[in-house]
């Protein structure tokens, strides 16, 4: 098998979400508008990610190039 | 006040370059408008890659963000962004939604957290994130555990003999032997996996399984996995999996990998901090 290259991969929506809402680096901590924005930000995104309807949008709306193979199954 | 509507939106964190270009990927911005392009802010020698951008009149993030589409757009923003910096330089990603008002914010950020940042940078050098998915044909693996297990087989050659009162019994005693079967030949397949794919990755994680309306798939997931793999090294992974679909199709088990990602999924243990972290 050759090694794949971005952009060749079948990346859902929900495999995005499910890893930039809950994990990565948190590094903020100044009390300006990143305070409140940031809980008022995971409070919509809960929401968002409980969302089937918008995770299926995200995927309609393609998140990378497509594959055109029918996705990396290996 | 004016400066209420610029807002410094920060990507990630990676070693201080000056090599790198620092263009902006094509994409819907939910009506932010950039005020440039994307820059780096340095702290020692590492940095901040930002963007600063500047709200809709008389607008606030949390109040686009709530609108999902723009929520939406705006986080493939935040992916692209780092997509398009981890074919090129290794960048930890920060979580969607860090926010400052002026550069001096991020850079307080980064001097507090100088120490672990470094140490998550170096965790993630030169490796990028993976994801492997596992589904299971239930009809499939059953009918394998059906025609595998003696005890079954010979319980169900028994039955033909029997009334309908004890063959009705026997019936129930197979399918819970089935059952535990399954379930234990699963859990099998699961370690096996991880034991064959184990040389060729650095660490591994769970992800979180995902409903049949998400992954899409006409079988079950059983499994859900994140996995850090040094760059170049990709195909002997894949190759450990290719294997593995081989020897596991009989028993209906079927993979899928998914990739590369900035290494989301391996930048977040090391790091405390939150919303409530000043």
């Amino acid at each position: 098998m050759t090694n794949k290259v971005q952009g060749g991969q079948d990346l859902a929506l929900a495999d995005l979400l499910d890893r930039a809402l809950s994990t990565g680096v948190v590094i903020w901590g100044e009390a300006t508008i990143s305070l409140a924005g940031v809980d008022l930000v995971y409070v919509g995104l809960k929401v968002l990610v409980a969302s089937v309807d918008a995770a299926q949008r995200m995927k309609d709306a393609s998140l990378v190039d497509r594959p055109t193979d029918g996705g990396q199954r290996i | 006040m004016s400066s209420a509507t610029s807002i410094v939106y920060v990507y990630g964190v990676l070693t201080n370059c000056t090599n790198l270009a620092l263009d902006m990927p094509p994409g819907d911005l939910a009506g932010l408008v950039e005020s440039g392009p994307l820059r780096m802010l340095p702290f020692g020698n590492i940095a901040a890659l930002v963007c600063d951008f500047v709200l809709p009149d008389g607008s606030d993030l949390e109040t686009i963000l709530e609108d999902s589409r723009s929520a939406e757009r705006l986080i493939l923003n935040h992916h692209q962004v780092l997509v398009d910096m981890v074919g090129r330089h290794t960048i930890l990603p920060l979580r969607f939604g860090a926010v400052f008002t002026e550069d001096a914010g991020v850079i307080a950020a980064l001097g507090d957290r100088f120490s672990v940042l470094q140490n998550a940078l170096g965790r993630i050098d030169g490796a990028l994130e993976w994801g492997v998915k596992t589904f299971c044909d239930r009809k499939l693996l059953r009918q394998h555990v059906a025609g595998a297990v003696s005890e079954i087989s010979s319980l169900e050659s028994e039955i033909a003999d029997q009334g309908e009162g004890k063959a009705f019994f026997l019936r129930r005693r197979i399918e819970r032997l089935i059952l535990e079967e399954v379930e234990k030949t699963l859990e099998q397949c699961v370690a096996g996996t991880q034991e064959q794919l184990k040389p060729s990755v650095i660490e591994e994680t769970l992800v979180k399984l995902q409903p049949p309306t998400l992954h899409g798939h006409e079988h079950d997931m059983i499994s859900n996995r994140s996995y850090l793999i040094a760059r170049g090294t990709e195909d002997a992974f894949m190759q450990s999996l290719e294997n593995l679909r081989v020897a596991y199709a009989p028993l209906g088990l079927d993979y899928q990998m998914n990739g590369p990602w900035p290494a989301y999924s391996f930048s977040d243990q090391q790091l405390g901090g939150g919303v409530n972290d000043q």
